[in-house]
């Protein structure tokens, strides 16, 4: 049957409302992706004056380019890690202030703080206190020197990223497995409780499955974002820095696109990772959730 | 319950105390090195006792970088970002949920994938529309040989040329083009009794009127969230901006205070100044975030279910 | 309010309703009279509020024609069809207030506010809700919000009144009251009303008209005490009447209707096979009758029904005045008086006999 919504009668209507929507999201959304496959597959002028039919030219350029796989696997790496950290913490904070204790309030409202704050401004911050002179390692480096150089050694450049990527990735997912947490009946705690769970094992044998499928949402999200996000982060703290060892595939495409004016090879590279992003999602979708829908 | 669960509330509070650490942190050491003359930081480094130059450290942010105006280029994107977001996803999802439209699904579909590509990923391309936004109508006129026919006819070349660029409107829409709010909103639609859309009909009230008398009244909570939500997209986006505003003067807060080096330019930055900047730019959102707490929770859990 | 002058008659003629290739509702015709209480009544998913929202003008006909007072209206919006409808979960909108709820539709239809707040406080004061203008629907209990509903739909002085299961989320004393002001409240504006229910009490104690509506198509179109009495079909005879009236499947010979095992259970000159109906509360216990095994019994109260299984094995309900001889005995006899026998025809369902002696 039809929606029960009772639908207004109107022809035009209905496409006068909808149409600034859809004319922003065909002009910035699918006119790019468009351009970008168009463009992988052949050779653009940096500033104009034609393009030429290339064929899989650019992409056998893109994928003979040691950089290309250096920087692919640094993001995948990055996503890893990173994406891993900034679902796992916030799971053990939500799981805490599921709990009535003195700091669950206060947290909650304190975890979502980061919202606020551009990638690019925690990267600032974090790498003045990151700094090996003058920041709170600068003892360490005092007592045993060189032993933190995010400068120079390209491991502490990545761990300070991953650790300010954490830092504004909470606030979302510690909300969203919040919800979640707090969406589990209490009528399953007590039962669990009557057939013998302690509070601790209830966090595992209750809490967490329950809230699988929120966590599922998040990591799908999570590996989305991280491929991107971090490019604010690299730009304020490492610009992709030292060595290339923080040169992940999105800091890649705008270097090359914008300052190495390689149109071309930076549009190959876009559709890479599109494609990579969108086969992601969809393993994690076709694969994944089926095995953690349950009925309530 | 009567149940003993002290353990694991003790070990909740000490969690939660860790996280809470971790987040404020950064927070509290950008406030109190702000706080730090450029002398005394050079004296003592790192340091967890304010001092009593944030006003002047403000002056010299104020006076020396082009926060200011930036400032106020973030305040009119991100402004224009949440409001016109409010309004067309509003629409939007008013369409499909209270019409008939043909292929109203594919058409919701297409909204929808949006989500699944960040403007991030695509920003090489958008970059280029952005720079000419009447290509697609010169690709169209092209196609179909109308370019042709009027440049033999005329012997004028129509190619238009409309960058945006530079301007208020090319750092919001592309910004825009996601199916974010209209998710929200037809999620709400669709709680709302069928027979409520009904009842306004037998009232004689026509679409219009019932989206200004009913729909939007029972909607502000929803357009509160979507507001707060998106006026943090635009003032935190990062990569967008600093691509779509080549000069200073042009570029959103955050772009510019990954960019700041007020003072002279020495061995040592002035971070105190930086830090005063990072708080400067981070003051309005954060306020927002405090104020606005329970949109902001109600805005994150709807718009990603 | 003016009573009567403003009813019309609503003519349905050859009406029919798909949602794609899906009939809902096959070509159908029915003529409401004016100023009646007609109580549309069927099981869920029969298209009763299908027929209702074609009525108001929320359903587009797929074909026919809909006459109002003459004026045929299946493409004319709600509005100018003079109909108002209350809904089953009142529909009310959250954010106004009682008041505003009320005079919305007039606000819509630029009314003055000095005559708006004297028509509401009117239509307030017919359902009594005078005190409660300022509230907002949310601060109501669910009998209060229905007065509102109400209250909404008769504000406009509408020529057709449209119930969609109002009732239904009320608990069953509440119920009770609302079908009696219901029922106050038609006499006293008159406007033809058409109330879809699948609660047979409200149908019975509330129609002038009760129209059955099974699969789409009518199955009955009568007075409450026709449906009761003389039901069209097994489905009516079936549906209406609790505990439901007794069909037992029989082999007419002539002289007798007689069960598969050769038992004579009434006269009849019917010749073939029938289904045999009777209501249990016009079984009688007898002397020398039909021989019966009491398998469970039900005191009500008022009454008692029993379940009693025939010599032939078949089970049928018994309602019977309690106390009496039966309450010790496990067997009894029953006698089936002709004059309540129904016949039906077990392929197509439709009545065969035409019962006499019963009164109208």
């Amino acid at each position: 049957m039809a929606d029960t919504n009772s639908q207004f009668n109107s022809r035009w209507l209905p496409i006068a409302l909808a149409l600034p929507q859809l004319l922003l999201i065909f002009l910035f959304f699918y006119v790019p992706i468009y351009m970008a496959f168009f463009w992988s597959l052949s050779l653009e002028r940096p500033f104009g004056g034609g393009a030429e039919f290339v064929g899989l030219q650019n992409y056998a350029r893109v994928l003979n380019d040691a950089e290309f796989w250096k920087a692919t696997w640094r993001t995948v790496v990055f996503m890893l890690i990173g994406s891993s950290l900034a679902v796992i913490l916030p799971l053990i904070l939500a799981v805490a202030a599921d709990r009535r204790v003195r700091l669950a309030y206060p947290a909650r409202n304190v975890l979502v703080w980061p919202k606020a704050v551009a990638g690019a401004s925690i990267g600032v911050v974090f790498l003045f206190i990151f700094n090996p002179f003058i920041g709170i390692l600068a003892p360490l480096n005092e007592v045993y020197p060189g032993l933190w150089q995010p400068g120079l050694d390209g491991t502490d450049a990545f761990i300070m990223l991953i650790i300010a990527h954490v830092w504004g990735g909470i606030p979302f997912n510690f909300v969203i497995l919040l919800a979640g947490l707090q969406a589990v009946p209490q009528s399953f705690h007590h039962s669990a409780a009557m057939d013998g769970a302690s509070a601790w094992r209830r966090v595992r044998d209750i809490q967490i499955p329950m809230v699988l499928p929120q966590l599922f949402l998040v990591f799908v999200l999570e590996f989305t974002e991280s491929v991107t996000a971090a490019f604010g982060l690299i730009d304020a703290m490492t610009q992709g820095g030292p060595g290339g060892a923080t040169t992940l595939l999105v800091y890649k495409i705008y270097v090359d696109g914008f300052k190495g004016y390689d149109l071309s090879g930076a549009a190959t590279q876009s559709v890479i990772l599109m494609v990579f992003v969108l086969s992601l999602a969809a393993v994690q979708f076709f694969i994944l959730e089926r095995k953690i829908r349950y009925e309530r | 319950m009567i149940e003993n669960t002290k353990s694991l509330d003790r070990t909740a509070n000490v969690i939660l105390a860790v996280g809470v650490l971790y987040i404020l942190f950064p927070l509290v050491i950008t406030l109190v090195t702000a706080t730090q003359s450029f002398e005394s930081f050079l004296q003592n480094g790192f340091s967890f006792i304010p001092g009593t130059y944030l006003l002047e450290n403000i002056q010299i942010v104020w006076e020396t970088t082009q926060l200011p105006r930036q400032l106020l280029n973030s305040i009119i994107v991100a402004t224009m970002v949440a409001l016109i977001k409010c309004g067309i996803a509003f629409t939007t999802a008013f369409a499909i949920v209270y019409f008939r439209i043909r292929y109203g699904g594919i058409l919701f579909g297409m909204v929808l994938v949006t989500n699944l590509m960040p403007l991030d990923l695509r920003f090489i391309t958008t970059y280029q529309v952005a720079a000419n936004i009447m290509m697609p109508v010169n690709a169209l006129l092209d196609f179909f040989g109308i370019t042709y026919i009027v440049q033999t006819l005329t012997g004028y070349r129509m190619n238009f040329q409309v960058s945006v660029l530079n301007t208020y409107f090319g750092l919001a829409a592309p910004l825009l083009a996601n199916g974010t709010g209209t998710f929200l909103f037809r999620q709400y639609f669709r709680t709302l009794p069928a027979d409520l859309s009904k009842a306004a009909r037998m009232d004689g009230a026509g679409p219009m009127r019932f989206l200004w008398d009913i729909l939007i009244p029972l909607s502000r909570a929803n357009f509160a969230a979507l507001f707060v939500l998106m006026f943090l997209g635009g003032w935190t986006s990062y990569l967008w901006p600093l691509v779509a505003a080549s000069t200073p003067e042009m570029q959103t807060a955050v772009v510019g205070l990954a960019r700041l080096s007020p003072g002279d330019p020495g061995q040592i930055p002035h971070y105190p100044a930086i830090m005063t900047g990072a708080l400067m730019v981070s003051v309005i959102p954060l306020a927002m975030i405090a104020l606005m707490q329970r949109h902001i929770v109600r805005g994150l859990t709807l718009t990603e279910k | 309010m003016q009573p009567a002058s403003i009813a019309a008659e609503i003519a349905l003629d050859a009406v029919e309703k798909s949602f794609g290739n899906t009939p809902v509702i096959p070509p159908l015709s029915a003529t409401l009279g004016a100023g009646e209480f007609t109580v549309v009544l069927g099981p869920s998913g029969c298209g009763k509020s299908t027929l209702l929202n074609m009525i108001a003008g929320l359903e587009p006909v797929s074909a026919g024609r809909i006459r109002i007072d003459g004026q045929e209206v299946q493409d004319w919006e709600p509005k100018d069809r003079g109909c108002a409808m209350v809904f089953q979960n009142y529909a009310l909108y959250p954010h106004m207030t009682v008041a505003e709820n009320i005079g919305y539709a007039l606000k819509v239809a630029g009314i003055a506010r000095a005559e708006r707040q004297q028509r509401v406080e009117g239509a307030a004061r017919v359902v009594q809700l005078g005190d409660l203008l300022d509230r907002r629907p949310g601060q109501l209990s669910g009998g209060q919000r229905q007065r509102v509903a109400i209250a909404r739909a008769i504000v406009r002085e509408p020529r057709v009144l449209l119930f969609d299961e109002p009732l239904s989320n009320l608990d069953a004393k509440l119920r009770h009251g609302m079908r009696m002001e219901l029922s106050h409240l038609h006499r006293r504006i008159g406007a033809t009303s058409v109330f879809v229910t699948h609660d047979q009490v409200e149908a019975m104690t509330l129609a002038d008209k009760v129209l059955i509506l099974n699969e789409g198509r009518i199955e009955q179109f009568g007075t409450p005490h026709e449906i009761y009495h003389f039901p069209a079909s097994l489905f009516v005879a079936g549906f209406i009447g609790a505990p439901a009236m007794n069909l037992i499947e029989v082999e007419g010979d002539g002289t007798a209707l007689r069960l598969p095992d050769g038992t004579a259970l009434a006269g009849s000159a019917h010749r073939g096979r029938a289904v045999l109906g009777i209501r249990p509360e016009k079984l009688r216990i007898a002397e020398d009758g039909l021989p019966a095994t009491i398998v469970y019994r039900e005191d009500l109260g008022s009454h008692a029904v029993l379940v009693v299984r025939l010599g032939s094995g078949q089970e049928i309900n018994v309602s019977t005045p309690l106390g009496g001889d039966t309450v010790a005995a496990d067997q009894l006899s029953l006698h089936l008086p002709e004059a309540h026998v129904h016949l039906f025809d077990p392929a197509s369902g439709q009545r065969l006999n035409v019962t006499q002696g019963q009164v109208r």
